[in-house]
This record gives structure tokens, C-alpha cells and sequence, in this order.
């Protein structure tokens, strides 16, 4: 699949989980669907961040050690681009110091 | 009759006067969500350098902006496309992503049904974002909601141009780890969405899970298993030791 295609097929994804809630609005989900659904984004969100830094190809910690002194940013500021400037300036001085 | 006359032009007056109201609720909306573009775009630029990175052209970088409007599907679609992920990996992520604005869209729906222009509308620019300022405002209406999000589409779309003028910018973004901002924007999502102790459960068990689950499965399909354990895990948590 072209990544045009595949732009386009995530779009039509993404749109169809954000209408389904307008449309089920009357419906009545039971309460532990509605309960698992809500830690769904943390759960995936988590692996992700796992993964991007388990796979990462340096074979050095900075990575880890930058990521882990951003999610320390981020939960004193509550600012995205504090923990995402934070990290990245993190691990350049990690790299120039080790 | 006087009164009849009045009544008809009452009528007729309120399509108008539901325009101006429905205008003053939106721009309301709007204005009120611009104070997080000082998150959105800085979001928005890592995205276009993560995305530039990972191999997307400038048209298909901004394409996805502008039609897939969601930060954590775009940065882990362009995150797995760099690990080879198949096709339907990276659907089911972004999909398990969104799930919360598939609640947020129940919310919305039940405090303010809308017809269907309203809902097609009022889907395509639900956020997080948006449905926070359009719940603050006081009363959560159509209108509102759909202000607040076009303004984060607008920040959103303006950030990801800046990423990718940025990253055009560098010669080699790899060899100064620009690969490190996917995960640091997975993270400036995640922290502020752990603030009680399922969630703490929820994000041990997909993590755990995740990096079992990688030895024997290729990456996108770890992280879907791990997104459902955990998300099971946190469920469970929940019912034992209480709130989110």
C-alpha cells in the first residue's frame, strides 16, 4: 500500500472511532467495557514509548536516561514541549559528557 | 393579528438568531483553545521532524496532518513505518489510540445530541483538546466544541509545517537523534494521563508485556498485545482499588 493510501485509510479509521461515540451516544455500553476502554490510550501509549526505546540501534543508555528525566519533566510542568525539549537537550549533553 | 405578525417574524428571525448565537459559540470556542497551542505546536513540529525522519515526504507529512488530525496515531504510524510494521499494525494502533475519543464522543453526545451535519461535523474535530474547553466553558455545545477544535487543527497543521521546514533544515537528523522524539512525544501524552494508581498498573503491564512480547513477535503486533493487557490490567485495577 502507498503511504498516500494508507493516509487516507488511517483518516477514514480515525474519523470512524471519533463519530462512533456521537453515534452510540444512546446506546448503553456496559460499564466495564466503557471502564477497559478508557485505559486503552495509556496501555498502547506505554508500549510504544517501551518499544521506541528498547529498539533503538545506539546500544547506549543515553536514550533511556534522557526519556527517563523528560517523564520527570513532564509530570512537574504538565508542558509537552517542556518534556520533549527537555529530553532531547537531556541527551545531547549526555552524549557530549559520556 | 398584531400579534400574529410578530410571532411570524419572531419565526423567521430564529434561524438568524440561532446563526449569530451559533458563530459567538464557535469563535468562543476558538479563542478559549489557543492558549494550548503553546503544547500543539510544539507537538506538532516533533511530529513533522519524526515523520521527515522516518521517510514521509513533505506532501504526505502535512496530507497526514490534515486528514488524520490525531498526534498519537500520526507519531506512531510514522514510529512503526520506520520498523517495517505491517499496514494493519499501524491501523489497529492508531485505532487503540483513539478509543478515548470514541468515549469522548459518547460524552459529547449524550450532553448535547446533535443531528447528523452536526455529528459528522462535530466527529471530525473532537479532541482531547477541544472537548476539555468546550466542558470548561461552562456548557458543552455543537458549536463550541467544534470552535475549539478547529483552532487545535489549525495549531496542529502550523506545527507540523514548522517540523518539516526544521527537519529540512538538518542534514543528518538520525545521527543527532532526532529518532528520540517519537517516544518523548509518546511520553509528554502519556505522564499527564497517569495520575492514579490503575493507570500506574495499566502503563507496568504494557510495558512489561511489550518487551516480552518483542522476542517473539515483531514490534507493532507487541504493541498491540501489550496495549490490550494492559488496558485489561488497568480495568481490573480499577475494580479492585477504585478510581482513575
Amino acid at each position: 500500500m502507498s503511504t498516500v493510501a494508507l493516509i487516507l485509510v488511517m483518516a477514514a479509521c480515525v474519523y470512524a472511532v471519533r463519530l462512533s461515540g456521537f453515534v452510540l451516544a444512546e446506546a448503553t455500553i456496559p460499564p466495564g467495557w466503557e471502564r477497559t476502554l478508557g485505559y486503552v490510550p495509556i496501555a498502547t501509549l506505554t508500549a510504544l514509548v517501551v518499544a521506541s526505546l528498547a529498539g533503538r540501534s545506539d546500544g547506549m543508555p543515553h536514550g533511556i536516561v534522557a526519556a527517563a528525566l523528560a517523564a520527570g519533566i513532564a509530570r512537574l510542568t504538565r508542558r509537552a514541549w517542556a518534556c520533549i525539549a527537555g529530553g532531547m537537550l537531556i541527551y545531547w549533553l549526555l552524549r557530549l559528557v559520556a | 393579528m398584531a400579534q400574529h405578525q410578530s410571532t411570524t417574524r419572531q419565526d423567521a428571525d430564529h434561524p438568524a438568531r440561532q446563526l449569530v448565537e451559533n458563530r459567538a459559540l464557535f469563535t468562543r470556542g476558538f479563542i478559549g483553545l489557543m492558549p494550548l497551542w503553546a503544547g500543539a505546536i510544539p507537538v506538532g513540529i516533533a511530529y513533522g521532524l519524526a515523520a521527515r525522519d522516518a521517510g514521509l515526504s513533505i506532501v504526505e507529512t502535512q496530507l497526514m496532518s490534515l486528514l488524520v488530525f490525531s498526534a498519537a496515531a500520526q507519531v506512531s504510524a510514522v514510529s512503526l513505518l520506520d520498523t517495517g510494521a505491517p499496514t494493519i499494525v499501524l491501523l489497529a494502533t492508531a485505532l487503540l489510540l483513539n478509543v478515548q475519543l470514541l468515549l469522548l464522543g459518547l460524552a459529547a453526545g449524550r450532553e448535547a445530541p446533535p443531528r447528523w451535519p452536526g455529528r459528522l461535523l462535530g466527529a471530525g474535530f473532537l479532541t482531547e483538546g477541544a472537548y476539555g474547553v468546550a466542558v470548561g466553558s461552562g456548557r458543552l455545545t455543537l458549536p463550541g466544541l467544534i470552535g475549539a477544535g478547529a483552532s487545535m487543527y489549525v495549531a496542529w497543521n502550523l506545527g507540523t509545517a514548522l517540523g518539516v521546514s526544521v527537519g529540512d533544515a538538518i542534514p543528518n537528523p538520525r545521527g543527532i537523534g532526532i529518532d528520540l522524539v517519537a517516544p518523548l512525544t509518546f511520553l509528554a501524552v502519556l505522564v499527564p494521563l497517569v495520575r492514579a494508581r490503575p493507570a500506574a498498573v495499566t502503563a507496568l503491564v504494557a510495558g512489561a508485556t511489550v518487551l516480552l512480547l518483542a522476542r517473539i513477535v515483531p514490534t507493532g503486533v507487541a504493541v498491540l498485545g501489550a496495549g490490550l493487557a494492559g488496558s485489561i490490567a488497568g480495568a481490573w485495577a480499577a475494580g479492585r482499588i477504585g478510581a482513575r
